[in-house]
Order: structure tokens, then C-alpha cells, then sequence
């Protein structure tokens, strides 16, 4: 490091604590206090300061000031730091002696420095943070608009719901109404046969011939049977349809009551096991199962080979319980089980073409439940109207519940059904 | 967006958010922006023909000794703040997320704004961008990168003396990574003056704005 240049400097710029510099009208370093040098590490007398200045940002710019020597301050970027090379800021004041140019770098106070340092890289900082935050937000509004999406459909579907029940409600209103009116349409003319029937019986009955006799009466049988039968279209388009209030049930109370109506010949053996449950219910619909199941139950119990049983029990389930009324009947065929459950088979599929053949219906004789294949009537027959298994199904599946049959020849029938508990609230 | 709709004049837009810049007025600038938006502009029109012209416009200005440092500073706040407000304004989430991309600018780098903009751009594309600003220490970069496995790794420094330290992050990354290192894009001042200066350092791609940042990652990695 030369001390030359600097006698070349007015005395008081030596002790000046920033760079000061004397330089030709060309840029060319005349006389330094020697600050430059001390930040460069390097000589800078005779050399132009250009030489000196960070080549993209400075050089450029210094050359234009010096030729136009229009400014009195600048600021400029030093060449070769290594660090981030903030712009220093200079003033330029003209030299009279050696027609170029003085420039004393402007003092600055590190504390401001540092300050500015800190803003610049908080405020990076909070960009950083901002942008995480706008992304943040933006997925929550996504996920908000989904949630909302969401909320909607739900809302259309359980208007459609409530409009498809009203609907429902309605056909079911109208269904009523039709089976009420046509069951009164056919019941009218059915009463007027009846009568019929019993006048010529009355009035002509000793004159007709054993073969006319037995026409007669198989006449007022079939009457009697078709009654019946609308009855039962009438129970079963009741039966689901009706809602009652939810009472705390006893079972075996229920059980006790069905026994009594169905008058259970003394010969038939009736179980419960395990003690029947109390569960809060409408009363009356689980009452009509039991009766159906029960009454089907003792008939085709005294049908079987041992002495006739029948056995009722109840296990927890899920939502509910799950009831079995067991027989030790003649059972029903596999292939014949998902009939038991049909309304009027009889109707549907008549066992016998020959109309005339009353007694058959009654005969029973045969598997248990088989349709078809002259084996014998099934037990909708028996009871008259075939119905009592369907109202069953149609009771249980109106409450949520399901029912079915386990049953093989010869071995008797399971007829089993879950029926929900109301949820006491 | 709207790329249908024409945008303002984007001279005139230029030249109003210039003066807002210069004369330091924060408001003004904001409005500028937010009406620039209402009437269509997209986030792309508004950063690469206003905010990215207006700053070198200031740099020029500066060289030409017109302004100083601080007006410098200023101009870049103001920018940084605008875009955090312009991007808001059009960000939607698509629920996808496609392709992932950290930024930063390593070490003592702090010219960040390059960076920032390919991140928005990208992201109103679908891409999942991380963007971590400016003077990121080189170690806990990398180690992101390690951890996240983006699939862009996008790189700025303005500065030569930043260089080193640049390279150093690439050398690592591939060090840890091999063949699975994301693809890297580096950009700044000496890599347009250099345009063989990214291959020297180890990096994939480069560009010159990041407008044409964001065209060559569309094009080199298109939708996952």
C-alpha cells in the first residue's frame, strides 16, 4: 500500500473515515486516503477507478457521470466484495486543480445498515409467509366449497325424499281406498250368492238329486272361502300401513294372549326359552307376527310324527331382537321356503286345475308347505285365506326387520324375525 | 382468469405504476393493480408486462444515478406487497396437486422477486410451489430438497460472487440424490449474460425471465 497519493490530498480527507478519492479528468486515480485500498486489498493509485467498480451494475454509470459531470452525488457498487455488495453512495465535487474530480464516499452508520438489512429480509420473510398462507387459504375454500357441495345435495336428495314419502303416501291412500272399495264391490254380489244358495237349499234343497246337493254346497263353500280371502286382501294392505304408539311390551304377556285366542288344542306342547324380553314397541303389529307364526306353528306341530311342539324364544340382536317360532311339523322343501311368504298362492298358482275338488284343499295331507305337485294344500289354505305368512313378512320388513325360514323335511319348521326396538328418547 | 379478455393497455398500466413507484406512493400503487385486475388482467399480464418491466425500469434508472438505493428498496417492497395481493386475488385451489417445485435463493442471495413470480405462475397452473425466499442457508435447502423430493428444484442469484454458493446446493442435491435429483432450473443476471454458465454449474435449465421459466417447465414436465 503506497502513502504517495494521499499527500496529495488536502489533510483534512486523511483522517476523513470514509473512501475519498482524487481522480483525473479521465478517471484515473490521482491520490486516495487510502480507504479504497484498505476495502480492496489491493494498490489503486494510477489505475482508473472504473477498474474499481462492480462491472454490471458501476462501470457503466460511473463512465456517464464522469462525461457528463452533471451530478454531485452517486452511488456505486465496489468491485470483488464478497459479500452483498450494497451500493455505496458518493459525493462528487469538482477539482479545480487537477480539472477531474474529488469523490468522498458519504458516511454511513452501520445501525442504519443493519436495520436495513433486517427489513430486506423480514419483509422476504413475510412474503414467504404470506404466500403460505394464501395457499392455505386457498384449500380451505376448496375444501369449504366441497363441504358446501356436499350440504346441498344432501338437501336435495332429502327433498326428494320428503316428496317421494308424500307421494308414496298418497298411493298408498289411493291403494287403501281401492282395495276398500273393491273388497265392498265383490263382498256385495259374493253376500247375494250366498243367499242365493241357502234359498235354493231351503226351497229346493229336499227335491235336488246327491249330485246337485254336493254342487250346492260346494257352491256356499267356495263363497265362503272367497270371503275370507277378501278379508285377507283387506288385512294385508292394512297391515305396515297402520303406526301406533311405541308402549312398553311384555312378550311373554303378548304370548300369553296369543295362546288364549288361538285355543291350542291340550295336546300340543308350547316352550319359551329363554325367558321372552320386555322392549318398547308398537304392540299390536308384533302381537299379529307372533299370532300368525304360532297359530302356523301348533297347526303343522300336530301334523308331524312326534308328539306336536312348539317352541318360542327371543335373543338380543342388533337394534333389536331376534324372535324363532319353532315347529316339529312335517318341514317345508328348500325350493318350496321363498313361497311361504307369498300372498293368495293359491290364487297365484292353483294346486289343483279341477275346481271342484273342495275337500282337497282342506286335506293338509303331505310335506309341509309344498306347492304344486298335488302333495297336498299348503297352509295358507288351511287358514282360509293364505295370507298370514305375507301380512307377517309385510309387518316385519314395515318396522325395519326381516324375516325367513329354516326348515328341512321332516324335521320341522324355524320361522325366525328381528323386530327393532324403539330407541327411548 | 381471464385470458380471453383483453388486458388494460399494458404501456399505460406500465407507465402509471412506474410513477406510483417512484413517487412513493403505496395507495396508489395497490389501486393501480387491484383496478388493473378488475378489468381483467391476468396475474401473467400484470407480472411480466408491468411489475417485471417497472423493475428494470428502476435498476436502468438507478445506473442512470436518476434514483437511489432507497427508492430501489421501495419499488421492491411495494412489488412484493402488490403481488401477494394480485396473487390472493386469483389463486383457486383446484384440489389437485401436480407437480411440486421448492424455490429459493440460496445463501446471501436476496433477488427474489424472479423466483416468487414462476412460483405464482405456476401454481394458478396446478403445481404445488414452495417458496422459500430469500438468503435460504444452503444446508437446511438441501435437506428440504432430500426430504420432499420436488420435482423442480428452481434456483436465483443475481450476484457473481453468489455463484459458489449456488453450485454448491446443485453438487449436493445430486450428491444425495443421483438420479432421482429434481430437475434444476437456475436463472438471474450472470446465467443470461452466460448462457452456457447453468451447464457449467450442474443445472438443467435456465431462463430468461420467468415467463419463459414457466414455458420451459410446462413443456419439460407437463401435468403428472
Amino acid at each position: 500500500m503506497s502513502d504517495a497519493p494521499s499527500a496529495d490530498l488536502p489533510g483534512w480527507f486523511r483522517g476523513y473515515p470514509g473512501i475519498v478519492l482524487r481522480l483525473s479528468s479521465t478517471g484515473i486515480v490521482l491520490a486516495s486516503n487510502g480507504r479504497l485500498e484498505a476495502e480492496l486489498g489491493r494498490d489503486v493509485a494510477g489505475a482508473p477507478f472504473a477498474a474499481c467498480l462492480d462491472d454490471a451494475s458501476s462501470v457503466e454509470k460511473w463512465r456517464m457521470l464522469l462525461h457528463a459531470r452533471a451530478a454531485t452525488s452517486c452511488e456505486l457498487v465496489l468491485a470483488g466484495a464478497d459479500t452483498l455488495p450494497e451500493p455505496r453512495g458518493f459525493s462528487v465535487l469538482p477539482d479545480d486543480d487537477s480539472g477531474g474530480v474529488l469523490l468522498l464516499e458519504q458516511q454511513r452508520d452501520p445501525r442504519l445498515d443493519d436495520l436495513r438489512d433486517q427489513v430486506t429480509i423480514t419483509n422476504s420473510d413475510l412474503a414467504v409467509a404470506q404466500r403460505e398462507l394464501l395457499k392455505e387459504r386457498g384449500r380451505l375454500a376448496y375444501a369449504l366449497e366441497k363441504l358446501d357441495a356436499q350440504y346441498q345435495e344432501k338437501r336435495r336428495l332429502a327433498a326428494q325424499l320428503t316428496q317421494r314419502n308424500v307421494e308414496l303416501q298418497r298411493s298408498n291412500r289411493a291403494l287403501d281406498d281401492f282395495a276398500h272399495a273393491v273388497s265392498h264391490d265383490l263382498k256385495a254380489p259374493l253376500r247375494a250368492i250366498a243367499n242365493f244358495a241357502r234359498w235354493v237349499d231351503e226351497d229346493a234343497g229336499p227335491a235336488l238329486d246327491d249330485e246337485a246337493r254336493s254342487h250346492l254346497r260346494s257352491l256356499q263353500q267356495r263363497v265362503t272361502r272367497m270371503r275370507r280371502m277378501i278379508d285377507g286382501v283387506l288385512d294385508y294392505a292394512r297391515a305396515g300401513r297402520e303406526r301406533c304408539q311405541p308402549e312398553r311390551v311384555d312378550v311373554a304377556d303378548i304370548v300369553a294372549d296369543v295362546l288364549e285366542l288361538l285355543d291350542v288344542p291340550d295336546d300340543v306342547t308350547i316352550t319359551t326359552s329363554p325367558p321372552l324380553p320386555t322392549l318398547v314397541t308398537e304392540r299390536p303389529p308384533l302381537q299379529q307376527v307372533l299370532h300368525n307364526l304360532v297359530g302356523n306353528a301348533v297347526k303343522y306341530a300336530a301334523r308331524g310324527t312326534g308328539p306336536p311342539t312348539v317352541r318360542i324364544a327371543a335373543a338380543p340382536g342388533q337394534g333389536g331382537w331376534e324372535f324363532t317360532v319353532s315347529d316339529n311339523g312335517p318341514g317345508i322343501p328348500e325350493a318350496a321356503q321363498p313361497a311361504v311368504w307369498q300372498l293368495f298362492r293359491t290364487l297365484a298358482a292353483p294346486t289343483r286345475p279341477d275346481d271342484r275338488d273342495v275337500a282337497g284343499d282342506v286335506s293338509g295331507s303331505g310335506t309341509q308347505g309344498a306347492m304344486g305337485s298335488g302333495a297336498g294344500a299348503t297352509r295358507a289354505d288351511d287358514e282360509g285365506t293364505g295370507v298370514g305368512l305375507a301380512i307377517v313378512k309385510r309387518l316385519v320388513e314395515s318396522r325395519g326387520g326381516v324375516a325367513g325360514v329354516q326348515s328341512r323335511p321332516g324335521e320341522g319348521a324355524t320361522f325366525r324375525f328381528t323386530w327393532p326396538e324403539e330407541t327411548t328418547d | 382468469m381471464n385470458p380471453a379478455s383483453s388486458p388494460p393497455d399494458a404501456a399505460g398500466l406500465l407507465e402509471t405504476w412506474l410513477a406510483a413507484l417512484l413517487d412513493g406512493d403505496r395507495r396508489a400503487a395497490f389501486r393501480i393493480i387491484a383496478e388493473a385486475q378488475d378489468a381483467g388482467a391476468s396475474l401473467e399480464q400484470l407480472y411480466m408486462q408491468v411489475l417485471q418491466p417497472a423493475l428494470r425500469e428502476v435498476g436502468r434508472l438507478w445506473e442512470a444515478n436518476e434514483i437511489t438505493v432507497a427508492d430501489e428498496h421501495f419499488a421492491t417492497a411495494v412489488t412484493q406487497a402488490v403481488m401477494g395481493r394480485a396473487f390472493q386475488q386469483r389463486f383457486q385451489w383446484a384440489g389437485d396437486e401436480g407437480r411440486t417445485l421448492i424455490a429459493a435463493c440460496p445463501d446471501l442471495e436476496r433477488h427474489e422477486i424472479g423466483l416468487r413470480m414462476i412460483c405464482d405462475l405456476l401454481e394458478l397452473d396446478g403445481w404445488d410451489t414452495t417458496y422459500l425466499g430469500a438468503t435460504v442457508p444452503a444446508d437446511s435447502l438441501v435437506a428440504m430438497v432430500v426430504r420432499r423430493r420436488p420435482d423442480v428444484l428452481a434456483l436465483s442469484t443475481a450476484l457473481p460472487p453468489h455463484l459458489p454458493r449456488l453450485a454448491d446446493v446443485i453438487t449436493a442435491v445430486r450428491n444425495a440424490l443421483g438420479d432421482e435429483a429434481p430437475v434444476i432450473l437456475v436463472g438471474g443476471r450472470p446465467f443470461v449474460e452466460d448462457p452456457t454458465l447453468a451447464g457449467r454449474l450442474g443445472a438443467d435449465l435456465t431462463a430468461a425471465d420467468a415467463v419463459a421459466a414457466v414455458a420451459t417447465l410446462r413443456n419439460r414436465l407437463p401435468p403428472a
